[in-house]
């Protein structure tokens, strides 16, 4: 089969395992047969609407395989997908659009009148339970498909930007194709294997999940979003789905340890837990790993800018909780440098920008071109050919065993429970709610947690606050202290003074 | 036998600061409306185990909507029965 898109891999996985279980989610399951039936019979329904290429579909659905089977349809069409959170502000949406110019808006019946609300640039709303029953016609769908190529963008991943408007970062199908090969061989995913699966679909962790199961024909086990609010009913879960493996952020592990659970409940099918997102302490781990010490624990790595994962560690010594953890080595088909402020190759121990080169990388910003040239660059140590590297502004440093060590961020960009935020966004919001003549978020890294201080002569209490928030920003950008100021400190230069807000209030010298 | 509503609209007031809040109702969706955040989700179904002496399981949490004082009580009357 000619591998020149994504969805290759679903045409491909339906004729092997037809009546295998794909995606297991809160509503019931799909498999791979049901699900390109589907996606299918909903591509032929968007051609029928005119969809043209390159017209993305911003798809506004529940995390469930029927969703995954709406971003098959539209890479049937030839097109991109961008999925949105169905709890996302209208107001992030309307940014998103504005940014997107999508071709379809693709949600559920009861979405659909939110979107009337917005201005769309003139793409239609279409109701995903009409979509996926639409007439089949494979003709043209495969008509459409066999002119795809494998650098055609696959999917684009909205992030938090500085500005408080969210980059869309765009990832072509090869990309998709080659981790979703590097994800089955690594971790030895087969038929047999069932993949236990945290990440929201707007989040790129979910590219290891739904490719990967797709790849190797797994089993997908959707963990349930409200199943994370009570940790220690994790394992419970895990046993009773059968899951041979987990891929979540560190958070979840570490809420699971501290619930005091592990060790009470035994999962003995249960051989791989993988994380990424942000930074995984020992501690916790180590809890993990006392009372699972048969499971193998992955640490991933990997900006949205490169296709979920590019480096990465399989935990293989003992590590006192102090220490930190390696993030590791590249995966296949990617190279890492750690470059110096002047742009050289940092020597073993020293410190410097994680830069990215190889198959991962994305294309770029969707519609930012200026954004896009910032970070994605010529590789500095040559000019002999247009190699495009990464500029990640994480820093890291390599140990005398070759592994890479992560060491923090170049700029205010923050990860909140795996989340990645842009304080600026934080602030921009905040300038929104009524009464706020200024703004400054700060992140307070001992207690994890966004610390805003805003200008205003009114009271608020963090509770009420936080619902005008709510308005423009997902709840995982909420502050969690909040201090009401006369007048926010500035410095000489007339600009915030963050230092000086950093030491008063985060208690820090 | 004590009231399971009663209980636990109490014993939210209490540890959630929430008493005299006039978003503070029984249908109010406690996370929505920020009153209860994760960690306080496992406590407060800790405390209603521990009182009540039921099991809430993982069936329990995915299948039902248990988001507010009413959800969450009718699940926990749902074991006592």
């Amino acid at each position: 089969m000619m591998m020149n898109s994504a969805v290759r891999l679903l045409d491909r996985a339906a004729e092997k395992w037809p009546d295998k279980i794909y995606t297991d989610d809160e509503y019931g399951t799909l498999t791979f047969g049901q699900t390109r039936t589907m996606a299918r019979r909903a591509a032929a329904g968007l051609l029928r609407l005119g969809l043209d290429t390159v017209r993305p579909a911003l798809v506004v659905l529940p995390r469930c395989g029927e969703c995954v089977a709406c971003f098959m349809a539209v890479l049937y069409t030839g097109n991109p997908y961008a999925p949105a959170a169905v709890d996302a502000p209208l107001s992030r949406l309307q940014k998103i659009i504005q940014n997107l110019r999508p071709g379809v808006v693709i949600t559920t019946a009861e979405k659909r009148g939110d979107f009337e609300k917005l201005e769309l640039y003139g793409a239609g709303v279409v109701d995903w339970e009409e979509l996926k029953n639409a007439a089949p016609d494979d003709r043209a769908v495969d008509a459409r498909l066999d002119n795809a190529i494998d650098t055609d963008p696959a999917y684009i991943i909205y992030t938090s930007g500085s500005t408080g408007t969210p980059k869309g970062v765009t990832v072509a199908g090869r990309s998709v194709l080659d981790y979703a090969r590097w994800v089955t061989e690594t971790f030895s995913f087969g038929e047999n294997s069932v993949m236990g699966a945290q990440a929201p679909f707007y989040f790129d962790n979910s590219v290891h999940d739904i490719y990967g199961a797709l790849y190797a024909g797994a089993r997908l086990v959707l963990i349930p979003e409200k199943l994370l609010m009570f940790p220690s009913k994790i394992p419970e879960f895990l046993v009773e789905k059968g899951c041979t493996s987990v891929f979540w952020v560190p958070t979840v592990m570490i809420n699971i340890a501290n619930s005091g659970v592990l060790g009470t409940v035994p999962m003995p099918r249960l051989k791989l837990v993988s994380f990424a997102g942000e930074v995984m302490p020992n501690a916790p781990l180590n809890v993990w790993r006392q009372a699972h010490p048969d499971c193998a624990y992955a640490n991933l790595y990997g900006p949205t800018e490169i296709t979920d994962v590019c480096i990465y560690y399989v935990v293989d010594r003992a590590f006192a909780d102090s220490e930190p953890l390696p993030i590791g080595r590249a995966c296949r088909n990617m190279r890492a440098l750690i470059l110096t402020e002047d742009g050289r190759l940092a020597q073993q121990g020293e410190q410097g920008e994680i830069c990215l080169v190889g198959t991962g990388v994305a294309l770029g910003y969707w519609n930012a071109p200026e954004l896009t040239e910032k970070v994605f660059v010529q590789n500095p140590l040559h000019s002999r050919y247009h190699e495009t590297i990464y500029r990640s502004g994480d820093l890291g440093w390599v140990n005398d065993r070759g592994e890479i060590i992560y060491a923090g961020r170049m700029d205010s960009q923050i990860k909140v429970k795996g989340n990645r935020i842009e304080l600026g966004e934080v602030e921009c919001a905040a300038m929104c709610v009524p009464g706020v003549e200024n703004a400054c978020a700060l992140f307070d890294a001992g207690k994890q947690q966004i610390v805003l201080a805003v200008e205003s002569g009114q009271t608020y209490t963090l509770r009420r606050f936080n619902l005008e928030m709510k308005k423009y920003v997902p709840a995982y950008m909420l502050p969690a202290r909040l201090e009401v100021m006369q007048a926010l400190p500035l410095n000489a230069n007339r600009k915030i003074d963050r230092v000086l807000l950093r030491r008063t209030l985060l208690e820090e010298n | 036998m004590t009231n399971v509503k009663d209980t636990l609209r109490a014993y939210i007031a209490e540890h959630f600061d929430a008493g005299d809040d006039p978003d503070f109702t029984d249908e109010v969706n406690l996370f929505d409306f920020g009153f209860v955040d994760s960690l306080g989700a496992t406590e407060i179904l800790l405390y209603m185990e521990q009182q009540f002496g039921v099991e809430i399981t993982q069936k329990d949490i995915t299948m039902y909507s248990m988001n507010s004082i009413n959800e969450i009580a009718a699940v926990v009357e749902s074991k006592l029965k």
